[in-house]
């Protein structure tokens, strides 16, 4: 009845995208559950097929078998860590993989929610930690994160930047302008910035170096009709910033296959609208005329202490 | 001065109930020992901060006076800063207007000066140990306020400010209480009574309560802590938390330096709850400190 009822709607107001508007889109998988065979079956197609459609290879960045809630899927699904990393090393040869990070103020309790860092309620000492551990498991295992990265539950901030500068990650996927795929971290970095949807900026931390943010436009439809997808975007879009450079998000475990792949059947016969992927941004011009915010040292600072 | 203060030896059999007995006997109270210390002693840090401890006076070997150093690890732009809350004070009857109090609390600065790296000891004095704190020169932060969101469709659009695009909920120059720490703490006290509400990133967490009102008994959510990570949510969060917990109203009180007041539209000092004092210990305070502080870093939270 509702789906009847958005067709009549919609063929009334069709939602079209502005003609004014050019769209460089972009795939993003926050891949967390590929020990589970049914979801990393799927993944495998979908990667497959979108690189049939596109042209492009979807950004796969992974969680690693030292985060807690992948651990204890892994133990659920009997999938050891060796049974994991052979299947990013495949999923390598469709997607390009990066990292996925999900921290916690207790790894031992990660099933709580009061435990997720998403936002101010962090640790410098505990984030360097499991993200030191995290790329160690990558390392490890021979799995390169090709220096791309998108923060778990969104969380982002100066300190985690600082880590990923030093660790040598190029694109970060972790700021939007979407209700849904930020934190208050970021949100208040693009509005003092004045960033618009879709225009790439480049952070630089003096004395440590920059990163380069590609946004996370909006999540994969679940929804078959292509003007729920047009009507969520047109909320984000700004008039002012008519190139619009971003990825679309989903999880591994809630992709929509079916009207995902629909979706970018129908952006590749759309003229305002190609397609990138990992191998463009660490190539070409992604990396030109961005946008600069700077974050200062005061950011860093904790309270005034008399030691 | 006819008595000795020291910190107190809990492996000494018994002390637990001799602490318990001048605490019920001080405020009339029937709580038993694992009860006080569960609300008191917290050895739950994620960063190996030293535990609670306690302070006590001592005529022989009768405990006449006694102060909870509650051990807390606060949040503050990503460094963990250990603090303390002096709280759960009691002086025996034979002993006032003998300085107890302020000897007790002199004792325990100087004990948590010497253990180094602890930021600041903080209380929340009613009236009676309101005055001693001023008399030591804590810095006093102002009240906290109040707002109670009424479950019902106009008076509840009536309490929330209204949250525009552009609005920021974010601070990394203010002190966030650790809402983890207490949670794993109080679930040792409060068990089910403890409720946690996480929706689309924000989280809500406080304990149910029954106030009678003329003979009828109104169901309340007292909020002891949050986390608010989509503060453009917060509104449809709250009304969520009211459509899976059946109660009349839910009670916010946060610390007026706190980020939480730009979620409301009108909150007011809180009348019934004490204000913030401080004494810096390695941590140096101004007036322009904030504190994202809730109910929940008191000690009968």
């Amino acid at each position: 009845m509702k789906q009847t009822l958005k067709k009549i709607l919609y063929t009334v107001r069709p939602y079209s995208l502005p003609e004014v508007f050019n769209f460089k889109i972009g795939y993003n998988f926050h891949t967390e559950m590929v020990y589970d065979d049914a979801i990393y079956a799927k993944l495998l197609s979908f990667c497959g097929q979108y690189l049939q459609i596109t042209g492009k290879q979807a950004i796969c960045t992974l969680m690693t078998g030292n985060s807690p809630k992948v651990a204890a899927g892994m133990k659920a699904f009997k999938c050891p860590d060796q049974k994991l990393s052979d299947r990013y090393h495949e999923l390598s040869t469709v997607a390009t993989l990066g990292y996925h990070g999900h921290f916690y103020l207790n790894p031992l309790h990660w099933q709580r929610y009061e435990t997720e860092i998403r936002s101010n309620n962090f640790s410098k000492a505990n984030l360097k930690e499991q993200f030191d551990n995290d790329l160690g498991w990558l390392k490890n295992y021979g799995i390169n994160h090709n220096g791309l990265y998108a923060g778990g539950w969104w969380f982002m901030n100066q300190h985690l930047l600082a880590l990923l500068i030093d660790a040598g990650f190029k694109f970060d996927f972790s700021f939007s302008k979407s209700v849904y795929f930020r934190n208050q971290f970021s949100h208040q970095l693009m509005v003092r910035n004045y960033i618009k949807t879709g225009q790439n900026f480049e952070i630089q931390i003096p004395g440590k170096g920059k990163i380069v943010e590609i946004q996370n436009l909006i999540g994969a439809p679940s929804s078959p009709l292509f003007p729920d997808y047009t009507r969520n975007l047109l909320k984000i879009l700004d008039k002012e910033q008519t190139n619009v450079t971003g990825v679309i998000n989903s999880h591994d475990y809630d992709l929509n296959q079916a009207n995902t792949l629909k979706l970018f059947e129908r952006f590749s016969k759309m003229k305002q609208i190609s397609f990138f992927d990992a191998e463009d941004l660490l190539t070409n011009s992604f990396n030109a005329n961005n946008r600069v915010v700077q974050i200062p040292a005061t950011a860093f600072k904790g309270p005034a202490m008399n030691y | 001065m006819d008595y000795e203060v020291k910190i107190i030896d809990l492996t000494i059999p018994g002390m637990g109930n001799k602490i318990a007995n001048l605490l019920n006997t001080t405020f009339k109270l029937n709580m038993p020992w694992e009860i006080i210390k569960a609300n008191t002693y917290y050895e739950n840090s994620i960063v190996n901060s030293p535990p609670s401890f306690y302070v006590g006076a001592f005529v022989k070997d009768e405990i006449v006076g006694f102060v909870a150093f509650k051990s807390h690890d606060f949040l503050y732009n990503g460094e963990v800063i250990n603090c303390f809350h002096h709280c759960f004070v009691a002086t025996a009857a034979s002993m006032r207007g003998k300085r107890v109090f302020p000897n007790i609390l002199a004792f325990g600065k100087e004990h948590l000066k010497k253990m180094g790296h602890v930021g600041f000891v903080y209380g929340v004095p009613n009236e009676h140990s309101g005055p001693v704190f001023k008399k030591l020169n804590y810095n006093y932060f102002g009240p906290f306020l109040k707002v109670n969101v009424i479950n019902l469709p106009f008076l509840f659009d009536a309490a929330f400010s209204s949250w525009n695009d552009m609005d920021i909920l974010y601070t990394d120059t203010g002190f966030y209480q650790n809402d983890y720490q207490i949670i794993d703490a109080k679930k040792n006290v409060k068990g089910k009574d403890l409720i946690i509400f996480e929706d689309l990133g924000n989280l809500v967490w406080g304990k149910l309560l029954t106030r009678k009102v003329s003979g009828i008994n109104i169901k309340y959510f007292s909020i002891g802590g949050m986390i608010i990570n989509k503060p453009h949510f917060f509104k449809s969060t709250v009304k969520k938390m009211f459509q899976e917990h059946e109660m009349q109203f839910a009670q916010f009180i946060f610390h007026n330096t706190s980020t939480f007041k730009q979620l409301f539209r009108n909150p007011k000092v809180a009348p019934y709850v004490e204000p913030l004092m401080i004494d810096d210990i390695a941590l140096k305070t101004s007036e322009k400190t904030g504190f994202n502080f809730m109910p929940g870093i008191k000690d009968h939270f």
